[in-house]
């Protein structure tokens, strides 16, 4: 489907592949088929891909640490880890798009913007994995690939979101919301109208 | 010479030029004691004579911020000259070359990641245990616009800048029970690495200018010194986690 400029459009995901092998992607992955999408693993080839989803965030990695104590093995496998795999991953999508333009989905917890007592390593990770969003979202949008973020709460990301502390000291305001739809949107040709853009899907925590 | 910041121990890196530079020159003129941490002596002994010849009091302390070793050395050594340490200012910076992503050499990558996020992390841990110890602990990391909004030109400088970012608020969080602040400026100034991209683009700097609603780009010690000055002194106790931009009303995305 393309719209009146030729470009394509609609909000159908397409062909979707998943970064990650934790909870947190299989929890998108099934939101994601649920949307329609044909969600692939890291290993299937890149022939028709449309789009490229990078969460690698596992509760069971994701642990508290406090910073006087964080070892180099500790930050390295949090920050450098997850920035070179984020890295490889939008390098790779773009070498599978061949010039076709596709869509590329960041993920990252809230604690990026909020930081996280005991999570300053990962929360180094998180923001970098942001950031690095809006940066290869104007270096590749003329190429017609859209680069966006998800942010998702702590729960389900984080080992311990209670010892990070409070996203937000204001009231929640949407407790039930669902990231499949948001992240769907996010891989589908009608995301090629963001570039660098983040959707928070934590419910309504952070604003 | 007397000031705000009297009896105040500062380690301040990349202090051989520019915003480190300027750093160091306002907070010894305010009257704290300044290490010049400096990955050569060619460029920090200059600086420490300098404001030892204006009345303060600075020692250069050879210092490479991409490895734990030197800044654990560089925080003893302080401490040992000084008998304490009360501001920690992680400035140092290298590989901030122009390039595609998908063709960025890994050594550039690597040289950012070392000297923002791991040279952070670095000082801020070798720095704790004297920080808490102070009275009025200070952390001030040297981040940039690029750290908020990306760069089209330097991809992955602002992830580097962007991890301070979320470091400092975390350490705002960890650390405040222990009376320590962490903030971040991110400062547009006059440096010997803006004057030579001013040569290579000559366009540039009135390019800069036009953009910047105060007209002017800034100056090391007066515009961004300043700003550290005051966060690391007794007007800033209350202020943590915060990003202060130094550039002039350019970057209003905060």
């Amino acid at each position: 489907m393309t719209n009146a400029t030729g470009a394509p459009t609609g909000t159908a995901p397409g062909r979707v592949r998943m970064v990650g092998s934790g909870p947190l992607a299989r929890r998108l992955a099934e939101g994601l088929r649920a949307e329609g999408a044909d969600v692939v693993d890291e290993g299937a080839p890149g022939d028709g891909l449309d789009a490229v989803v990078f969460a690698p965030w596992d509760p069971a990695e994701v642990t508290p640490v406090p910073l006087a104590e964080l070892d180099d093995e500790g930050f390295g496998r949090a920050w450098q880890d997850t920035m070179d795999a984020a890295i490889a991953t939008c390098v790779s999508a773009r070498d599978d798009f061949a010039g076709r333009g596709g869509r590329i989905v960041l993920t990252t917890p809230s604690t990026a913007f909020a930081g996280g007592s005991h999570y300053g390593h990962w929360a180094a990770a998180a923001e970098g994995v942001h950031v690095l969003a809006k940066s290869v979202a104007r270096q590749w949008g003329p190429e017609g690939i859209a680069v966006n973020v998800l942010a998702l709460g702590p729960d389900g990301v984080l080992a311990d979101p209670e010892v990070a502390g409070p996203v937000s000291i204001a009231t929640p305001a949407a407790p039930h919301a669902d990231p499949g739809p948001v992240l769907a949107l996010l891989c589908s040709p009608a995301a090629a109208n963001l570039a660098g853009q983040t959707l928070t899907v934590d419910g309504g925590l952070w604003m | 010479m007397t000031g705000r910041l009297d009896g105040r121990v500062a380690i301040v890196t990349g202090a051989g030029q520019g915003v480190g530079e300027g750093i160091a020159r306002r907070l010894a003129g305010a009257g704290a004691s300044v290490v010049i941490a400096a990955r050569r002596a060619e460029t920090g002994e200059p600086v420490a004579e300098a404001i030892r010849a204006d009345g303060g009091d600075a020692v250069c302390i050879v210092t490479d911020v991409t490895e734990r070793a030197p800044i654990e050395a560089c925080v003893a050594a302080t401490v040992e000259r000084f008998g304490g340490l009360d501001v920690m200012v992680h400035n140092a910076f290298a590989g901030g070359t122009a390039s595609r992503l998908e063709e960025t050499p890994p050594e550039v990558w690597f040289q950012m990641s070392r000297t923002s996020a791991w040279g952070s992390f670095w000082c801020a841990q070798a720095a704790y245990p004297h920080l808490k110890a102070s009275d009025q602990g200070r952390i001030v990391l040297i981040t940039s616009p690029s750290g908020v909004e990306g760069s089209a030109n330097i991809p992955l400088y602002s992830p580097a800048k962007a991890a301070q970012r979320a470091l400092a608020k975390s350490l705002a969080r960890e650390w405040g029970p222990d009376g320590i602040t962490a903030n971040c400026i991110a400062p547009v100034a006059e440096t010997p690495a803006l004057a030579s991209a001013f040569s290579q683009v000559a366009t540039l700097r009135g390019a800069i200018e036009a953009r910047t609603p105060l007209g002017r780009i800034g100056d090391p010690v007066a515009d961004i010194g300043g700003v550290v000055a005051f966060l690391a002194g007794p007007d800033a106790g209350y202020v943590s986690g915060q990003t202060i931009v130094c550039d002039g009303g350019s970057f209003l995305g905060l």
